[in-house]
């Protein structure tokens, strides 16, 4: 019984068509602003954010880089207070002339990507993803946008994403290139990895494993973990004194969050406005239907189902639109990747259909059991 | 004598207009048996839709009391009102009252959408109700796309389809043409024959009534037997 009302409510609204336009557009635009500062503000904090606030940098001192030491990323990782530890080390390929590629070749695990910042020109997180997609498992490449590498002294091969590159035995898929930018300078050629292919790669031929630096992510919520990135930041510089102790804090970014914040607050109240609204033209408009169903024993219940099952697809369908909408704009002009998270499209959903349904039950509970078939049907007889 | 389908007794009601109350109905008394053919006639503002009203509990009477199948109405709540109508009580109305969002197929069957039947049910149901009124090559269409006689068809096709004990026509064929006319009371009269359903019609057109109905009149507030029937 409750399906078959539901589906009338459907199709009510799906025949009342410049209506459920208008209502689809506007709930579209909606969800698509939601969708769009929470997929900034939660998405964007998991990647690059999330780092700078609360994260600290160890960088060798005076030097770019230096020799590999796993057992300090183990101890680092004890330390109360540390969430996480991720070495940023790499190999240079063109140790071992064999190879035939000039290169250098850093390892990332995908589970750790939003780590991977390690100042504003070394970002290897996906935020510096200009093409293509961040690597997802072994045997995936990300390369930097020049996309020529040389394959020798006096040999270049021009890659894209889909290509397919050899390195001795081993075949690499190329599935995304980082922007140059993001990257040091100084005439390299840049191949991102993951772990497992580098570590094969390095126990293979033996080469030296060399780091650019350690993350280290601390415990405590977002812009409230200060007192921990302080603590172990001071611990750190005390501890390790040939390292440079950087606090990635950076309060530039909430520039950036604030408005996408009030975006956020904008697209709750704008859903709690189109919400209300749907359902008092849908009450005003179809009083007469309404008090011709009651009279024909449809209860308020009924009614109230039906009359939710136009807001609820309505809304739906606008949620939809939204999704593709912000697929749409992503795909042509996003200037920073910030991939959408399930997390973020199932807490848009859950804040849009509360905060429609919300309103709009309430009015449509006040107006239903306010509808008297008799009143109604005198209006008609007018 | 079996016990009357409706039994109304001492009903008035009372409206306010312009500052003054108007007394409607004036401690009216009706008895209708199952199967009657009643005619309420009275002229237009009489109170004909207002006894129709109160007979099928959409509206309540200011005093006394309205017994269905012995139960009194008049102490029923909202809900177990609209249960009785959709158990019970089938309506025609002078203005169609069709729901435009729906086909005519859909519109006979929405008094059934809120019950325990199964979708195939219904739909045998109403096709079997659009036969009878002779409407089976029109299901599909919208009111809008539909004449005045058509949609008073379907307006007693779906008034048909509960199978109730009562069908309550209020000056159904106010709104249509001589010929529409015509075949609307003969359906309804058909519809009386054959399935020993009681009619209710109320009318301004005091030719409507044939020499077997009930037939009542309403005036100045009081109902008055002019052939056929008790008050």
């Amino acid at each position: 019984m409750r399906r078959r009302i539901l589906l009338t409510g459907i199709r009510i609204i799906t025949r009342a068509k410049r209506r459920a336009i208008v209502f689809v557009i506007l709930f579209t635009f909606i969800s698509g602003l939601m969708l769009f500062s929470l997929n900034f503000v939660w998405d964007a904090h998991s990647t690059t954010l999330l780092v700078q606030s609360k994260g600290i940098i160890l960088r060798p001192k005076g030097f770019t880089y230096v020799s590999y030491d796993e057992n300090l990323e183990e101890k680092l990782a004890r330390y109360d207070d540390v969430e996480k530890v991720v070495a940023v080390w790499f190999v240079n390929l063109s140790e071992l002339e064999d190879l035939g590629v000039n290169a250098i070749m850093v390892a990332v695990n995908p589970d750790n990507k939003w780590c991977y910042v390690l100042s504003e020109s070394f970002d290897l997180s996906p935020s510096s993803l200009r093409e293509g997609d961040y690597i997802a498992r072994e045997g995936e490449i990300m390369l930097s946008s020049a996309n020529v590498l040389n394959i020798s002294k006096n040999a270049t091969v021009s890659l894209r994403p889909s290509s397919i590159l050899k390195i001795g035995k081993y075949s690499f898929h190329v599935v995304g290139m980082l922007s140059e930018d993001k990257l040091p300078n100084g005439g390299m050629n840049w191949i991102i990895a993951h772990e497992s292919d580098v570590k094969r790669i390095c126990e293979k031929y033996g080469l030296q494993k060399y780091v650019f630096g350690y993350i280290v992510i601390v415990e405590g919520w977002l812009f409230s973990g200060w007192d921990n990135v302080e603590r172990v930041g001071i611990l750190l510089k005390n501890e390790y004194k040939d390292f440079e102790v950087i606090y990635a804090s950076a309060n530039d970014n909430y520039r950036l969050f604030s408005p996408m914040i009030v975006l956020f607050a904008f697209s709750v109240f704008g859903c709690l406005i189109v919400g209300a609204l749907f359902s008092y033209l849908d009450i005003r408009l179809r009083k007469r239907s309404l008090a011709i169903l009651r009279s024909l024993g449809w209860s308020t219940g009924n009614l109230r189902l039906l009359t939710l099952a136009e807001l609820l697809f309505v809304t739906i369908l606008g949620f939809f639109f939204g999704l593709l909408a912000l697929a749409i704009y992503r795909l042509f002009t996003a200037q920073i990747y910030v991939p959408l998270s399930v997390y973020t499209v199932l807490i848009s959903f859950v804040v849009i259909m509360v905060s429609t349904q919300v309103p709009g039950g309430y009015l449509y509970q006040r107006s239903i059991t306010k509808v008297k078939p008799v009143d109604a049907l005198r209006l008609i007889e007018r | 004598m079996s016990e009357p389908l409706f039994e109304v007794r001492d009903v008035v009601k009372r409206y306010e207009k312009e500052g003054r109350e108007i007394t409607v109905l004036d401690k009216v008394n009706l008895s209708i048996g199952l199967g009657d053919f009643v005619v309420i006639v009275g002229a237009t503002g009489s109170g004909k839709t207002t006894l129709i009203n109160i007979l099928s509990g959409l509206d309540k009477p200011d005093s006394g009391k309205v017994y269905f199948e012995g139960e009194d109405m008049t102490r029923m709540s909202e809900e177990e009102l609209a249960d009785l109508r959709r158990e019970n009580m089938g309506f025609v109305f002078q203005h169609f009252n069709l729901i435009p969002e729906f086909t005519a197929l859909e519109n006979v069957e929405s008094p059934l959408y809120p019950t325990k039947l199964s979708d195939r049910e219904i739909r045998t149901r109403a096709l079997k109700v659009l036969e009878l009124v002779g409407m089976t090559h029109r299901v599909n269409h919208y009111p809008d796309e539909l004449s005045g006689g058509e949609k008073q068809k379907i307006a007693i096709a779906r008034a048909l389809i509960t199978n109730p004990v009562v069908i309550f026509a209020d000056e159904p064929t106010a709104a249509l043409d001589p010929q529409s006319e015509k075949e609307v009371i003969w359906l309804l009269r058909e519809i009386n024959r054959k399935r020993r359903t009681t009619i209710i019609l109320a009318t301004h057109n005091r030719a409507l009534a044939s020499s077997t109905d009930k037939v009542f009149e309403l005036k100045n507030g009081k109902l008055v037997r002019v052939s056929g029937g008790r008050t």
